[in-house]
């Protein structure tokens, strides 16, 4: 967003009382509290109903960032990316495999936490000790990329591109976040989305239109880039070769199931107030990723086509770019783009709120009431929940602000989603096979993470851009992973049976 | 059928291995390719909101 016109007064009053309003919110959320309980604080007490419950989804997969990271990635890569539309569609078709049965049990046995799920499952504190921290390292480090993100985004809008504008935006940011987070739980959270939801919906069709009547048919930028493509040995147009559609088989496979296991996509099946609600939400989330995406795709190519030039980094700015065009090509553009820019800041925050109210959910009932103060009461949960929010939040912001000057490092640390991808054999496989057994569960896991890891960070010679033949890490690690699981799981059952007679 | 063998085909089909690769054709202002991944995805959107919207198991020992 470097690139934006600077704002106007005006429009700086309009995102601040936008921004500013979200913490009314977390007083109404507050005020619709029916008890003091760790239930009501995280899961909205009966939950919600279809309209909350699917823009609430819709605004967990998909954050403000993922138009700019999307339309970056569509101006590097062109036509190709079009992969990010299919592995969208995955993380739907992978709440399949779990979600019916998982939200049956979270309403008979009251789930807080994915790891209640695991613990009822398995009956394992170790397991569901180290699925909550394998949950939790993801979290912290996806927390963490948005805080940053909120910063460049604020340095980017204001005219001071120096440190005081990254800084300053973080702090006030997290800050309006954790105290509306705290304030109105799980209830504010979702309620803060769904305003979210629906600008940023509005918002983007509407850019849509604006984008084909200021560069022109669709059509032309295609032909531009495939002249391009013709003449260059460039691929933005063509079909993806070998090593390509690998990598396309591997994003569907290691994004659909990751994503589909974020803590807090879990927590808001659990947060459904009814399998109908729950059902209708998934059913109409299935068909978000062909307009969403599309239109990240389309001013990607056409900043493509008409914008070019942009290396590396500077390419995940070329969203903002398109929004300048955008916002100097007429006043109702430019009301638009302020509309766009204040919704994609709160989207980020309503994405950053999630996580860190998930994490603070699984820190308190996971580890400080399972193991270190069980006798706790519901209401010094809460309590304990909302202090971890704030400490958790302060520290990092300490290290969005310490690490500013370093995306790479940032970069290397993103391995949430090969993470996440290990916990299939538990939570997936657990729901649809009743003979898997705890132990093996964990050694594949411990297994899992451990190659998961090793494999980007080992300095291997056969390991390109962090994958192997095109695919992830986190894909490669599940093999063993689950191979450990049920084959282990196999062998004791077999050893009990043997046991028995 | 079993919908795993269905997400199977359409993930086969809506990967474009199998398309040329030096395939120049335009179709709604989009390389044919695109229009055809696009295609399976709706298909698979479709599908995938007709087994949500289909009763879910209502009881835990619908589980069983």
């Amino acid at each position: 967003m470097n690139s934006l016109v600077p704002l106007g007064t005006g429009a700086w009053i309009f995102i601040g009382v936008y921004l500013f309003s979200l913490i009314g919110i977390g007083f109404l959320g507050r005020r619709a509290r029916r008890e003091n309980t760790m239930a009501d604080f995280y899961l909205a007490g009966p939950g919600f109903g279809f309209s909350i419950l699917f823009l609430t989804l819709f605004a967990t997969q998909y954050s403000g960032n993922t138009f700019f990271a999307f339309t970056g990635a569509t101006y590097r890569v062109g036509y190709p990316w079009i992969l990010s539309l299919h592995f969208m569609t995955a993380v739907v078709i992978c709440y399949l495999i779990y979600a019916p049965k998982l939200f049956v049990l979270a309403k008979s046995r009251n789930y807080v936490t994915p790891s209640d799920y695991v613990q009822d499952r398995f009956n394992h504190r170790g397991l569901s000790l180290l699925v909550s921290i394998i949950m939790i390292v993801a979290l912290c480090n996806f927390l963490l990329a948005q805080l940053m993100a909120m910063g460049r985004a604020m340095q980017g809008l204001s005219q001071f591109h120096g440190d005081g504008a990254y800084i300053g935006g973080v702090i006030v940011l997290a800050l309006i976040m954790v105290v509306y987070g705290t304030l109105g739980g799980l209830r504010a959270v979702a309620w803060t989305d769904a305003i979210q939801g629906v600008t940023l919906a509005i918002g983007f069709a509407i850019l849509f239109f604006l984008l084909v009547d200021h560069y022109g048919p669709l059509e032309n930028a295609t032909r531009k880039l495939l002249a391009e493509d013709i003449a260059n040995g460039t691929r933005k147009t063509l079909p993806p070769d070998a090593n390509a559609s690998r990598m396309w088989l591997s994003y569907i496979l290691t994004a659909g199931l990751a994503v589909s296991l974020y803590p807090q996509a879990i927590q808001r099946i659990y947060a459904a107030r009814s399998s109908n609600a729950l059902r209708k939400s998934l059913g109409v989330m299935a068909f978000m990723p062909i307009p969403t995406m599309l239109i990240a795709l389309t001013a990607g190519i056409m900043a493509s086509a008409y914008i070019p030039g942009l290396e590396a980094a500077a390419s995940d700015q070329i969203f903002g770019r398109v929004l300048r065009d955008i916002q100097s090509h007429s006043s109702f553009g430019y009301g638009l783009v302020v509309v766009l820019l204040a919704a994609v800041l709160a989207a980020m925050m309503s994405t950053a709120d999630s996580a860190l109210l998930s994490i603070s959910s699984m820190f308190t009932k996971d580890i400080y009431s399972r193991h270190i103060r069980p006798e706790a009461t519901e209401s010094d949960l809460t309590v304990v929940g909302k202090v971890c929010s704030w400490i958790l939040i302060s520290a990092l912001v300490g290290l969005a602000i310490l690490l500013r000057d370093q995306a790479s490092l940032v970069a290397i640390m993103d391995r949430k989603l090969d993470l996440l991808v290990q916990l299939v054999p538990v939570i997936m496989l657990g729901l649809r096979w009743s003979g898997l057994r705890a132990i093996p569960c964990l050694c594949g896991l411990v297994l899992g993470v451990a190659v998961a890891l090793i494999i980007p960070f080992g300095g291997f010679e056969f390991v390109s851009k962090g994958k192997i033949f095109g695919f992830h890490p986190g894909l490669i690690a599940l093999l063993p992973n689950m191979s450990i699981a049920i084959l282990g799981s196999l062998y004791l059952t077999q050893d009990m049976s043997k046991t028995v007679n | 059928m079993r919908p795993i063998y269905i997400y199977i085909a359409l993930t086969a089909i809506g990967i474009p291995w199998w398309w040329p690769n030096d395939d120049t054709t335009i179709l709604l202002g989009m390389p044919a390719w695109v229009v055809s991944a696009t295609g399976v995805s709706l298909i698979a959107s479709i599908y995938t909101a007709f087994l949500l919207i289909r009763p879910w198991p209502s009881s835990e020992s619908d589980l069983k």
